[in-house]
């Protein structure tokens, strides 16, 4: 099977019409090379497809596309000038040297997993920090999942964040002793404000959950109207995770659905460690 | 004082008022003459204009802010203040469309604590970037004590420091900015000589990497910047990048904004409200 296959396959899996989705499918490597293993990740970073030549998996499946290119509802402001910019990048280069050197190729199926299954990463996400999503309607598209919340402060939900996603920089809008019973949970940015506004319009939510803070398409729109949430009376706080240990956990749910896919090719799920901290 | 006496002085004090007050077309017009005079003709702009409220409202005090947020609207008119000049957004986009949100409960209030209170909010935005040398850079270099370093002229616009780790160098700007909101990726151990400012995006960041030890952005995309900046360093360079709050970041240059004005409208009072950090670190709370 060679990865021109194998995305083939993925994109019938999933649905998936071809011509949608930015910087989607292949991005990297000779898509005519015979897959030999496949590592899932939310990123496909330098350390990633050094362990994926030492494992022999060689067809990466991310979230993330490999140069950065992430693409978003308003193109011109996150992503325009970048491709330009990268055109001659060392990092890049060195990066795109290691994956053609080795014969792996990288595809991304963000947009595509997040059409097929709008919430899997939300509710991963929940799921992960011990949440239990409520069931949603078969026609909801909203990416965020509700959850009730046995009655804790947001600080302590922060240090189950910290514990479980091994995330090093949570952060708080609002008053981290705050309690939380009903949280919303939205892996990723919380841009748009739009879809944000909706998520949260059940006046009992009291908390959400998010990986960023909302820099995808807008600056700080979704932190700015959060903070207007909250100035009209509202009592609700979030806990800001980061994105990447937002996104991992739902890529291991995408690991399992991959090992359908292909199940008679190894399949592992490789988790992506975040990279900051906080001095 | 006669009774007569304290109505007909009551009387002309309240004229003296109503002529000395101004209406925010009126301040604005000030502002963008003083720009002229320092170079900064008023040109096209995506993003400055009016964004609430009526032009000609008669104006009872300024208040320069970063972030027109409804807790800095309420402040500022819970100080007399119905004039608030942003330099961002009032509806939390770039480009301040509201229909989209036109029934949202939070636009509503907004639009209604705006009407109430008679408030207006005129953004300057690109045209307060354009003073030479950029006052909103020129307010984070002074606030990080690190003014005697920076070079605001040639592009990218950095700080030569003495050399701290980026560790140290992460402290000194908590410390100053006074936010525990320093989010750093790169080795605790790297020794930083120069520090390049930038803005958000991805594509800014990477000419002040390509020249310096370390960049120092807003709020910036961590599905990017933080790859790139986790991915160079795999490969051997020696970077990092120091994520603040956007308030953190450019929010000082709007104090600025506060004093250049006083002497423009000597007839109003005129304050920096700060929109302050959003983001709390949690485990400062701890308990």
């Amino acid at each position: 099977m060679t990865g021109r296959t194998a995305d083939l396959m993925m994109n019938a899996a999933l649905g998936h019409p071809m011509s949608t989705g930015m910087y989607e499918g292949p991005c990297a490597g000779n898509t005519q090379t015979q897959v030999a293993g496949i590592a899932v990740c939310y990123a496909p970073t330098v350390e990633i497809l050094r362990r994926a030549v030492a494992e022999k998996r060689n067809f990466i499946i991310c979230r993330e596309h490999p140069f950065y290119l992430h693409g978003g509802l308003n193109y011109a402001y996150t992503t325009g000038g970048l491709e330009a910019a990268l055109k001659d990048d060392p990092v890049v280069q060195a990066k795109r040297q290691l994956i053609n050197a080795n014969k792996l190729m990288v595809y991304r199926y963000g947009a595509a997993w997040d059409n097929f299954r709008p919430h899997a990463q939300s509710a991963a996400l929940a799921r992960a920090l011990g949440l239990t999503p409520h069931a949603w309607e078969a026609t909801n598209r909203e990416r965020g999942v509700i959850c009730d919340v046995p009655r804790t402060t947001v600080a302590a939900l922060a240090r189950i964040a910290a514990e479980k996603l091994k995330a090093n920089s949570c952060r708080t809008i609002g008053d981290p002793a705050a309690f939380v019973t009903r949280a919303a949970v939205l892996a990723g940015e919380t841009d748009p404000k739009e879809a944000l506004s909706q998520l949260l319009s059940d006046p009992m939510i009291d908390g959400l959950i998010a990986g960023g803070g909302g820099v995808v398409d807008e600056v700080d729109g979704a932190i700015s109207w959060f903070q207007d949430l909250r100035a009209t009376g509202r009592r609700i706080t979030a806990l800001i995770v980061g994105y990447g240990p937002s996104q991992d956990p739902g890529c291991e749910d995408l690991a399992k659905f991959v090992r359908t896919v292909f199940p008679n090719q190894p399949v592992d799920w490789w988790p992506v460690h975040d990279p900051s901290w906080i001095p | 004082m006669t009774r007569r006496c304290f109505i007909a002085s009551v009387g002309t004090a309240a004229t003296i008022g109503a002529q000395n007050r101004m209406s925010a077309s009126q301040v604005v017009a000030r502002i963008k003459e003083k720009l002229a005079a320092e170079g900064v003709v008023w040109g096209p702009s995506s993003f400055d204009g009016f964004h609430l409220g009526n032009p000609d409202t008669l104006i009872t005090g300024i208040a320069t802010t970063f972030q027109p947020t409804l807790d800095v609207l309420q402040r500022a008119a819970a100080s007399g203040k119905n004039l608030v000049i942003s330099h961002e957004s009032t509806w939390w986009d770039g480009f301040d469309p509201y229909e989209s949100l036109i029934n949202d409960p939070v636009c509503r209030a907004k639009v209604q604590f705006g009407e109430q209170h008679k408030m207006v909010v005129w953004r300057i935005h690109d045209h307060w970037h354009r003073r030479k040398p950029d006052p909103i850079f020129i307010g984070l270099a002074k606030k990080l004590g690190w003014a005697d370093y920076y070079d605001a002229v040639n592009r990218p616009r950095h700080y030569a420091i003495p050399e701290m780790t980026l560790e140290q160098v992460g402290r000194h700007i908590q410390n100053r900015l006074g936010t525990k909101n320093v989010v750093v990726v790169g080795a605790r151990d790297l020794k930083v000589r120069t520090v390049g400012d930038c803005a958000h995006v991805l594509s800014s960041v990477l000419p002040s990497l390509r020249l310096y030890d370390v960049a120092l952005v807003g709020e910036t995309p961590q599905h990017d910047t933080y790859e790139y900046v986790r991915d160079a360093i795999a490969l051997g360079e020696s970077k990092g990048v120091v994520m603040i709050s956007h308030e953190a970041l450019e929010e000082w240059g709007m104090e600025i904004c506060a004093e250049w004005l006083k002497p423009l409208v000597p007839e109003l009072p005129v304050e920096f409200v700060p929109a302050g950090d959003p983001f709390r670190v949690h485990r400062d709370t701890e308990g």
